[in-house]
């Protein structure tokens, strides 16, 4: 199966087609063949999460350990931690944009950017802060500037609680639609309502949304930062 | 043109036309407010999806912990042998095993009474009922064994008395089978004095034999 014709099956709206799609890969996978990036991206560009789950099990078992070998750790993080945030950077980042997987190990070389990135930033938080006493010369390198925003392991914090503090049919249409990729008409049978119904209170949730976040001082003015 | 929430959302999922991209990142570049909140909204989306996906990742971390390493061949469960002993141990563990079996059986077998007799006169006892080519009379002898094997060891002992006297011939035979019917009936010091008495001249094969009883007789 030629590359074109994978992409065509993983972005098909037929669970089959898909599933014949996703089959295909898994069988080199059970046999310890590896799976090039261009597969992976695509793998992670699909809205079935069945589907990208595959692709971030995949890197996890395969590639975490050499992204984070030689990473300093600071006591106060955990690995996985890192890790994961640097997989939701990438999972977000390929749903938007073009991934030049041209470069090699361009997979590799993005997760170890933001790992690196979310590090050198605690270390700096924590250094002004007095909180630990790690030497300045054990943080990482700057990170590579071409990568776009990456919010704070802390800014993710926040935000999830904020999320976490709308109602729960706010929660449900949102992360239908945002998380599920869901198109209206889905999301109306799914919740039984009509499609302006959903649409309706859709932008009334995220408006709310948006206003914790910028009502929350520590990430009102991050996103003033990242702006600048 | 007004920006609300769903602009911003149709921009973000890439539906909006090319002349209206356009106009939308002008006002981006132009405007900090409507960058901030096209930022905001960003970052609203990522709040939406950071809780969900960081609970999918969770499943997946839980679900590598129970499963084989994608890729890995099928472990098969090893079963750790334990090294070969040394020959020599090996023969000593057999020595070991078969001199308790011995010790077993000395306990458990039934023991029968001693009598170091009863291999020669068993012998003796087959060779004289033995064909006799058509002959149905008894000699002394017969009559003897066949008292003692009925146990009557008592109306044996003188018809085997009567062979030593009177049959050369069969006289250490008889002897043999009067100091084992001595020996049922008890008398062992008669049963002893019966195998001294036995002589080289008569039979040098029971006389050892009587000699090698005599050794062990108690």
């Amino acid at each position: 199966m030629t590359h074109d014709e994978l992409t065509k099956l993983l972005q098909s709206d037929d669970p089959d087609k898909v599933r014949k799609a996703l089959q295909h890969i898994k069988t080199p996978i059970s046999k310890g063949e590896k799976i090039t990036d261009d597969t992976l991206i695509l793998m992670l560009q699909s809205n079935l999460e069945f589907v990208y789950n595959t692709a971030l099990k995949y890197i996890i078992q395969k590639k975490q350990k050499g992204i984070m070998s030689g990473l300093y750790i600071p006591a106060q993080m955990e690995k996985n931690d890192i890790f994961d945030h640097a997989l939701f950077a990438l999972w977000t980042y390929v749903r938007k944009h073009e991934f030049d997987t041209s470069k090699e190990a361009s997979i590799e070389r993005f997760l170890r950017v933001v790992c690196k990135r979310h590090i050198s930033r605690y270390l700096a938080k924590n250094l002004r802060n007095g909180d630990t006493d790690v030497d300045i010369d054990t943080i990482p390198e700057p990170s590579d500037d071409t990568l776009p925003p990456i919010y704070d392991i802390d800014v993710y914090d926040i935000m999830q609680r904020l999320f976490g503090s709308l109602g729960k049919g706010c929660r449900e249409i949102l992360t239908l639609r945002y998380y599920k990729d869901k198109k209206f008409k889905g999301i109306a049978e799914e919740v039984e309502s009509s499609e302006a119904s959903v649409k309706v209170t859709l932008y009334r949730c995220i408006d709310r949304l948006k206003k914790r976040i910028g009502e929350n001082p520590d990430l009102g003015n991050f996103i003033k930062d990242l702006l600048n | 043109m007004k920006y609300d929430a769903e602009h911003i959302d149709q921009y973000l999922n890439g539906e909006l036309s090319k002349a209206e991209v356009k106009a939308f990142e002008e006002k981006i570049s132009t405007d900090k407010d409507f960058a901030y909140e096209v930022e905001l909204q960003e970052a609203a989306i990522q709040a939406i999806q950071y809780p969900n996906f960081m609970r999918g990742i969770k499943n997946v971390r839980n679900e590598i912990a129970t499963e084989p390493t994608i890729g890995d061949k099928a472990k098969t469960s090893v079963v750790e042998m334990k090294p070969k002993r040394s020959r020599t141990i090996r023969r000593l563990l057999t020595i070991a095993a078969t001199l308790l079996l011995i010790i077993l059986a000395y306990f458990i077998l039934p023991k029968s009474p001693h009598n170091p007799m009863a291999a020669t006169t068993d012998l003796i006892i087959k060779f004289e009922s033995g064909d006799k080519g058509g002959d149905t009379r008894k000699t002394p002898l017969q009559e003897g064994i066949k008292l003692f094997e009925t146990g009557d060891y008592q109306a044996a002992i003188p018809l085997f008395d009567q062979v030593i006297r009177e049959n050369p011939n069969k006289r250490t035979d008889a002897q043999f089978l009067k100091a084992d019917a001595l020996h049922h009936l008890g008398r062992k010091d008669d049963a002893r004095a019966v195998l001294q008495s036995i002589k080289k001249v008569d039979n040098e094969k029971h006389y050892k034999e009587a000699q090698m009883i005599l050794k062990k007789y108690k």
